[in-house]
Order: structure tokens, then sequence, then C-alpha cells
């Protein structure tokens, strides 16, 4: 008998076409947004050679053209891209966006700019480096005369490195941290399938609850199987908008899916969970506890940095108490833990305030719904 | 007018979702001009977000080598625990992440092999930038080192400080920021993401109230009803028009308001044309979605759906340039694509020139044409309708 009325239900919700839309597409719709609108945002970060020209007003013995073509920016990245030409060529080239900056004069090079960006700021900071530089060997002629012929241009040409990088073993990229809150968003979305269930079993808030009042079903009975019905349902959604990221988007959720997968069905219950307590304790219309939980499910995604990425770090350092008691954002968090993090004592963390969360809005329903009698419907 | 007076009793229902569009968007503008400057541009360092862990402690190699770098890096006090280390440099709240470990200076001083440690995002340019600056202070500490007898620390502190006291001449050529490209930078910002606005409220409001017109019962019994429907048409057309430029008129003031140069440029008045003609572009979408959709609830996640998909695309939220190649090849089938591009032509010129501009007004053509194309379209689903309720 529960598995007819688990079937029975889990027909209902898949023939309301809004709630498909809103579980099954909006959320495959927002993840597309997000790659095309914002994939090549982070990537333009990356170093790209630098494209100048460089006037060097007829110098015969010309060092500093030297220096600047032979620039390098790593071993395999070249720092400029040089065009050599006279000043006005260079002026037209600026105006154009052809090129980032031009260098006139080889001695005391000038550096000529349209506006401040990165890789003006490279540019200068290279012309300062061989002004320090010459500087430097004149300064040192003055002290030691003899330090030309004690190897001082080998000194200067030879160039030492004095950074090791610290490997991490997964690069940090903001972008995912739209994709894990849409994802968390979209776990938490089930919020809504609670209050809907809720709102079919109490009979002063639904004929169909009254229905169901004076029928000889268990209302209990009645109420988890149809509980369990959104939560397959609901699944189904996370499910699909998982696979498309993970396939087609090709979002990096890190190494351990089994545990993704377990967060994942803890928001959807906590998601239940929450709706169906805001439904059986709001003493308001419909419309009101919709938009409640609206409030709480968008408000907590915009927390947890679906929006703006940087909302969830200024939450995390500012007022931390309140990324432990927003579900998306623990959801989030654990999804961006399991990414970034070589242990799992955050994700822990993050599993355990969501499963207290989820029992005491369990236990709250359950107070709230159960040995509910009308004395007259 | 009975039509007409209907119309914005329909369109009074829908006031809510209306205003949460008008104030959302007024808001988000306000924070944009909060945030834009209005002063002239001089040349500046790009500082780069650091984070120092110094276990070295004290000592003059060390200051002086601080010293140096405070002019290429923001210092970004470390957070209370390593995860919010790691996780400033994920949000990207600290860009580089920079160690100086534990006897570094004596390695450093006795020809070592202790190197500094840093963090950062691979390959990007901030980091690369300060892996050169860091290595080349301490090169030319090291020629100094090996090349000056009887150097102590506090001369080799000076000469690099003497050193550091000469700089690059910078000129700031072909064109320098003044108050117009200001003007014009928040005039696009402000201009393309009213594009957004402009798509989610003429959905949610024009299709809502051309879904209750075109219900089968409302055509039936406006079939029976003394007013021909070439009034009740126009009726309808007339109100459309003073619901759209009405709104369009409320988001121009509120731009010229908040823009904090307030003068009134060609360019300026261009853009209000090329938001006018997309604007009739949205109004003849929303039309045929009225029409055309059978349920209020479609119109709703059609409004939420179209609107954020298309400003996303078309470089409403995010300029054009970063967006790829592909991407903008799909969005220029869509005339939002066409309406960002006018704007951008627009303001990336800092005053009115007819060859500068003709971009524009080809972008504005292709809109119109779209505008065609839709009406052509409501006009055959709204004949098939009419059939339909006979």
């Amino acid at each position: 008998m529960s598995f007819y009325l688990y079937i029975t239900r889990l027909k209902c919700l898949f023939r309301s076409r809004e709630t498909m839309f809103w579980c099954y597409m909006f959320p495959i719709l927002l993840a597309t947004c997000f790659f095309f609108a914002f994939n090549n945002l982070w990537k333009i970060e990356d170093f790209k050679t630098i494209t100048i020209a460089y006037d060097s007003q007829g110098a015969k013995e010309d060092t500093f053209g030297e220096v600047l073509s032979s620039a390098n920016m790593s071993e395999d990245i070249k720092m400029f891209d040089v065009t050599y030409c006279d000043q006005t060529k260079a002026e037209k080239l600026l105006k154009n966006g052809d090129i980032d900056a031009y260098i006139v004069g080889n001695e005391k090079p000038e550096l000529h700019i349209k506006s401040n960006s990165m890789n003006t700021t490279i540019a200068k900071s290279f012309l300062d480096q061989y002004l320090h530089t010459s500087d430097a060997v004149t300064a040192i002629m003055k002290e030691n005369p003899n330090a030309m012929n004690e190897g001082l241009l080998d000194d200067v040409m030879n160039n030492n490195e004095y950074l090791k990088e610290v490997k991490s073993s997964h690069k940090p990229q903001q972008l995912l941290i739209y994709f894990y809150a849409l994802l968390a968003y979209a776990c938490v979305f089930s919020a809504n399938w609670g209050l809907d269930e809720v709102i079919n079993i109490q009979a002063n808030l639904s004929s169909r609850g009254a229905r169901l009042n004076v029928s000889p079903m268990n209302k209990m009975k009645l109420f988890f199987s149809n509980l369990m019905a959104a939560f397959t349902a609901h699944m189904g959604s996370i499910i699909l908008v998982f696979l498309y990221m993970y396939f087609i988007i090709k979002v990096d959720f890190g190494n351990n899916l089994a545990y993704l997968f377990g967060i994942c069905i803890l928001g959807s219950l906590c998601g239940l969970a929450l709706g169906g307590t805001v439904g059986i304790w709001v003493k308001k219309k419909t419309e009101t506890k919709e938009a409640i939980l609206t409030l709480v499910v968008l408000g907590g995604g915009f927390l947890s940095g679906m929006m703006v990425h940087q909302i969830k770090y200024i939450v995390a350092e500012k007022l931390p108490i309140l990324g432990y008691i927003n579900p998306v954002n623990l959801i989030a968090d654990a999804m961006y833990s399991l990414y970034y993090y070589d242990t799992y004592e955050r994700f822990y963390l993050d599993a355990a305030l969501l499963l207290i969360i989820t029992a005491f809005l369990c236990i709250a329903s359950f107070v709230g719904i159960r040995r509910k009698n009308y004395a007259s419907l | 007018m009975p039509v007409y007076k209907t119309y914005f009793k329909i369109l009074r229902k829908l006031r809510t979702p209306l205003l949460i569009y008008t104030f959302m968007f007024i808001g988000l503008a306000y924070a944009m001009t909060a945030n834009s400057s209005m002063g002239s541009e001089e040349y500046h360092t790009e500082k780069i977000n650091t984070i120092i862990i110094n276990e070295d402690g004290q000592n003059t190699l060390v200051d002086g080598f601080l010293n140096y770098l405070d002019q290429y890096v923001t210092v970004v006090e470390p957070g209370k625990n390593e995860d919010s280390i790691k996780d400033a440099l994920f949000f990207g709240e600290a860009k580089y992440i920079l160690t100086i470990p534990k006897g570094f200076s004596d390695s450093f001083l006795n020809n070592g092999s202790l190197k500094l440690s840093k963090e950062a995002l691979p390959d990007s340019a901030e980091a690369m930038s300060l892996n050169t600056v860091i290595d080349n202070y301490f090169n030319l500490a090291r020629v100094y080192l090996s090349n000056v007898p009887e150097i102590n620390y506090d001369k080799l502190n000076s000469y690099i400080e003497a050193n550091l006291s000469i700089e690059a001449k910078t000129v700031f050529d072909v064109e320098k920021k003044d108050s117009v490209t200001n003007a014009n930078e928040f005039n696009e910002e402000y201009f393309n993401f009213m594009g957004y606005v402009i798509i989610a409220a003429f959905i949610t409001g024009i299709s809502m109230i051309m879904f209750s017109f075109n219900g089968l019962d409302i055509r039936r019994r406006h079939n029976a009803s003394p007013i021909s429907y070439r009034r009740m048409n126009l009726q309808l057309i007339l109100a459309n028009l003073i619901f759209v430029f009405g709104y369009l008129l409320l988001f121009i003031l509120s731009g010229l308001i908040l823009s904090k140069s307030r003068s009134i440029t060609i360019n300026l008045v261009l853009t209000w044309v090329n938001a006018a003609v997309f604007a009739l572009t949205v109004l003849s979408v929303s039309y045929l979605i009225g029409i055309a959709v059978n349920s209020r609830k479609a119109i709703g996640a059609l409004s939420t759906g179209l609107s954020l998909g298309v400003a996303f695309l078309s470089g409403m939220f995010v300029p054009q340039e970063y967006l790829g190649d592909k991407v903008l090849r799909a969005a220029s089938f869509t005339p939002a694509y066409w309406y960002v591009k006018a704007n951008h032509s627009l303001m990336s010129i800092p005053s009115f020139q007819w060859s500068e501009v003709s971009e524009a007004f080809r972008c504005m053509a292709i809109e119109i044409g779209f505008t065609i194309a839709f009406i052509s379209l409501a006009l055959v689903v709204s004949k098939r309708k009419r059939q339909q309720s006979v």
C-alpha cells in the first residue's frame, strides 16, 4: 500500500511542469549561464606575453633593446613581444589597442601607456629594474674599480631564483564556488517540495488535506510516502544537475564523489525538513510561507557565493556563525573542502552541522504534525 | 477606451514583481555609482594583495626587503589559522602567499640554498610579476655582496635604497581618463544592465497582460462586443507603448541622477535611442509570448529563464570582451547582443564622430530587423488564434 502511495505521488510530482522547470531545468540553465559568462573571466588573469613597441631613437649600441627582447617571465614564456618602430607608429599602435605600451629611448627609457593595467605595471617594473641594475653597476664601479675584471658583468647577467613554489593538490578556481553554491542551492530547494507535502496533508491548509483527513488512510504513513516520493523526485534533479556539471561543463568536484553524494542527500533531506517545519509552524498564508522559504533558500545561496563568490569568504571571516547555520553554505563549503583540502576535517564539521540542523528540523516537523485532530472540517 | 483602462488595471496587479525589478536595478546602479571614480587618472602600480609570513624575524636584510616589497604589494593580514590563509588564496583575497623561512637571511648571506616559499595561482600575471620583482631584489643584493669589498648589511640597504629612488618616466599617451570617459564607463554599465531589467520586467508585465486578453473565452467575448478588433488592437498598442516608454523614461532619468557627471552628450542621447529601439524589440517578444504561451506559470518561468540566459550570453552582466568567441557567435542571434554592442561602440569614444558611431547605427538597424521578425511572427499567431475563436 505504501509503495502504491509512493508511486502515485511520484507521478503527481513529475506531471507538475512548473515544479519540473524550477528543479530540473532552472539549475541547468543557471549553470550554463555561469559557464559561458565566467569561464573566460579568470583565464584573463593568466599571464600572456606583453605586446610593446620600442623606439631606440637611432642608438648604435642598444643594450636596453637586447635586454628587452631577451627578457623572460618564466623558462618558456617571453616577457615582451617587441615591435621595433619609430615613435609615430608606436603612438598609432597604442591608440588602436594593438600594443599595451611603448618605450622610447635606450639610456633613460620612457614608458608610454594609455591606461593602468597589470601589463603596464610589469613593463614599468622591468624598466625600473633595468635602471636599478645600471645604477648598481655604476655604484659598484665607484667602490671597486676592478669589479669588471672580477666578473661583475657575469654576476649581473647571472639571475638566480630565490623562490620555490609550494604545490597545492588543487588549483584555486573561484569559478567553482558559483557551481558549488548552485548545486547546494538546488539541494536545499527541496524545501518547496517539503512545504507542498505539508500543505497537501494538513486539513486546515488545503481542501486535499481536508479530504485526506476524513479518509481511513493513516496520515503519517501517507505523509512519509509522499515525502519519500518528493525526496526521490528531487534527488533525480540533483543527479541530473550533477551529471550536467560533471560531464558537460566539466566542473571539478574533487576525488571523493561518494562523500559529495552523501552531502547532497543530506542537503535534500534538510531542505524537505525545512519546508515541512515552515509549513507546519508558520501560521500564515501559503504565499507568506513560500516567501519565507525563498528568502531562506535564495538568501542562503547568496551568502554561499552563488551571486558573488567573495561573499562566502566575507561571511566566513566576519560572521562565521551565519555560515554555520546556513544549510546552503554548509553544503557548498563541504563540496569546496572536498575539492581544495587534502584532509576531511572541514568536510566532517560541515556534514555534522548539517546533520544536526536536519535532525532538529525533522523533530520540529514531526512534533508539529503528529496527532493533529480537527473538531470540524 | 475600455481596453486601455483594463490594460492598466491588470498592470496594477503586477506591480509587486515590477517594483522589485525596478528597485533592484536602481539599488545596483547606485552601488555602481558609489564605486566609480570621477577624477582623472595618473600612473599607479597595480599592487598585488599578498600575505607575508615572516618566520625569520626582524633583521636588516629582511627589513630592507619588506621595505622594497611595499611598493609592489598590498599586505593582507593572515587569518586566524592555516585554513583562513588557504581560503584567502582561493577566494582571491590574497593573490600571493610569501613565506620567509627561518634562517633565510643567514643562508642568503652565506650563499646557502634556502629559498623563500610562495603559493599563488599558477601562470597568473600577478604571481609572475611578483616572482620577478622578488628575484630581482635578491639578485641585486647578491651583486653588491660579491662585488663591494667589506660591505655590511646597513651599507647594502643604503645602496639598494639609493637604487630604488631611480624610476623610469611614465607618460600617459593618447587618451587620459577624464570625467567624460568615466561618465561613459558608468553609462555603458548602467544601460547594459538595464537591458536585463527591461527583458525581465516587460515579459512579466506585457506578456501577462497579453495573456489575459488572449484567453479563448475573452476573445469570444470580444467577438461579441461592439468594439472592432482594429480599435481594440490600437488601444492595446497605445497602452503598451505608454507602459514601455514610461518605464524607459524612469530608468533614463534615474541614470541621469545617479551619474556623477550628469552631462548630456550626443553619445548619451544615442544610447537612449538605442535603449528605446531595444525596448521595442523586447515589447514585440513579450507580445509574442503573451499570445503564444498558454499558461501563466510558463510565462513566469520564461521571464526568469529568458532574461537571465540572454543577459549572461550577450554581455549584459559580463563585458563581451570576456566572453568566448563561440558564445558571442551564438549570442549574435539575439537582439540583446546588438544592443550591448551598440552601447559599447557609443560609449567607447570620448566625443561624437559620425565615422565612429556608424557601427552603433548598424547594430540598431539589426535590432529593428529582429523587431519586424517578431511582430510578423506575432501577427501570424494572432491570426490563427482569431480563427480558432470564431
